[in-house]
C-alpha cells in the first residue's frame, strides 16, 4: 500500500484483484474496466470506476455513484461530474440492501455488471 | 431384432448348457455363460463400463444397476439397460468452484446453489472468443467441464 493510499481504498483494490480485475487510484477516483455481458457494449471490456470520497466505508458501505466516461451511455440516466476525471461522468444508481451473504466485491461487481448491460451502443 | 451368440465356450466336459436368451437395450443376444461380469455385458452392448453402468429391468420396478465387478446369474429372458454414468463436473459461479453430476440445470438453480435470489440476478456464462451469454431463470444449462458463471444483478435502478 502506497502512503497516499487509504486503507479502504486499498482494500476495494484488494478486493478487485482477488477477482482478477485490476485497479488503481487516479486522483479522486478508483479506475478499473468491467466485461460487459449483453447490451449494446457487449463483450466490450468498458472502464469505470468509483469516488476515493465513497469508499470510506468499504466494504461494510458501498459507493453510491458509478464513474463511466462520457461515450458511455444509457437510456436513462442522473449524472454530474464530482470526483470525476475529465472526459468522464458518474451516474447515480441504487444498489438496493447491500448484502455481506458473501465476499462484498461479488456483490459489487454484480452490481456494476447489471448496470454496464443496460449501456447504448 | 438382431440377435448375438456370445461366450459359447461352455461345452468342457458334460452336456451342453442350455441356451439363454437376454436383452441389453432391446438388443437380442444368447449365451451358455450363466454367470458373467455386468461389465462383460456392458462391453458385449458396445458400452464402455467406465462410461455405462448395467442396471436390470426389473417388472413393475425400477432398474436395479449392477456394479461393473459384480458376477450375474443370467436366466433366459434377462433384460438389461445400459445406463450412462454421470461424470463429476466443476465448475464457477463469480470465481468459486462447484462440483455436480448434474450437467444440465435451471440457470435459476445455479444462482441458488451460489446462494443468489433469481429473482434479483441473473446468470452469465463466459466462453472464450464468444459474447457471453445470459440466461433466463428458466433455462436450462448443459453443463460443461471448467464453465464459468459469473452474476449479474438486475435492477440496479437510476436513482
Amino acid at each position: 500500500m502506497s502512503a497516499e493510499t487509504p486503507a479502504s481504498v486499498q482494500a476495494f483494490i484488494d478486493d478487485l484483484a482477488s477477482q482478477g480485475v485490476e485497479a488503481h487510484m487516479q486522483g479522486p477516483a478508483v479506475i478499473y474496466s468491467i466485461l460487459a455481458v449483453s447490451g449494446g457494449l457487449v463483450n466490450q471490456e468498458v472502464p469505470t470506476g468509483v469516488s476515493v470520497n465513497e469508499l470510506t466505508g468499504w466494504p461494510a458501505v458501498p459507493p453510491h455513484w458509478i464513474h463511466f466516461p462520457t461515450t458511455v451511455t444509457f437510456e436513462q440516466a442522473n449524472t454530474d461530474t464530482t470526483d470525476c476525471l475529465d472526459g468522464w461522468q458518474r451516474h447515480s444508481r441504487d444498489i438496493g440492501t447491500w448484502s455481506s451473504n458473501r465476499p462484498p466485491v461479488l456483490n459489487w461487481l454484480a452490481h456494476v455488471r447489471g448496470i454496464v448491460a443496460g449501456a447504448q451502443s | 431384432m438382431a440377435e448375438a451368440n456370445v461366450n459359447d465356450h461352455s461345452q468342457s466336459g458334460g452336456a451342453k448348457r442350455p441356451k439363454i436368451r437376454i436383452t441389453i437395450d432391446g438388443a437380442a443376444f444368447t449365451t451358455r455363460d450363466d454367470d458373467q461380469e455386468a461389465a462383460s455385458l456392458l462391453r458385449l452392448a458396445g458400452r464402455d463400463p467406465k462410461l455405462y453402468n448395467l442396471a436390470r429391468l426389473v417388472p413393475g420396478g425400477e432398474p436395479v444397476v449392477i456394479k461393473d465387478g459384480k458376477v450375474i446369474d443370467l436366466a433366459d429372458g434377462d433384460a438389461f439397460v445400459s445406463v450412462k454414468e454421470r461424470v463429476l463436473l466443476t465448475f464457477t459461479i463469480d470465481g468459486v468452484s462447484y462440483t455436480t453430476r448434474d450437467d444440465d440445470q435451471e440457470s435459476a438453480s445455479l444462482l441458488r446453489l451460489a446462494g443468489l435470489d433469481p429473482a434479483e440476478y441473473d446468470l452469465a456464462r463466459i466462453v472464450a472468443g464468444k459474447d457471453p451469454k445470459v440466461f433466463k431463470d428458466e433455462k436450462v444449462l448443459d453443463l460443461h467441464e471448467g464453465d464459468i458463471f459469473i452474476s449479474v444483478k438486475q435492477n440496479s435502478l437510476v436513482a
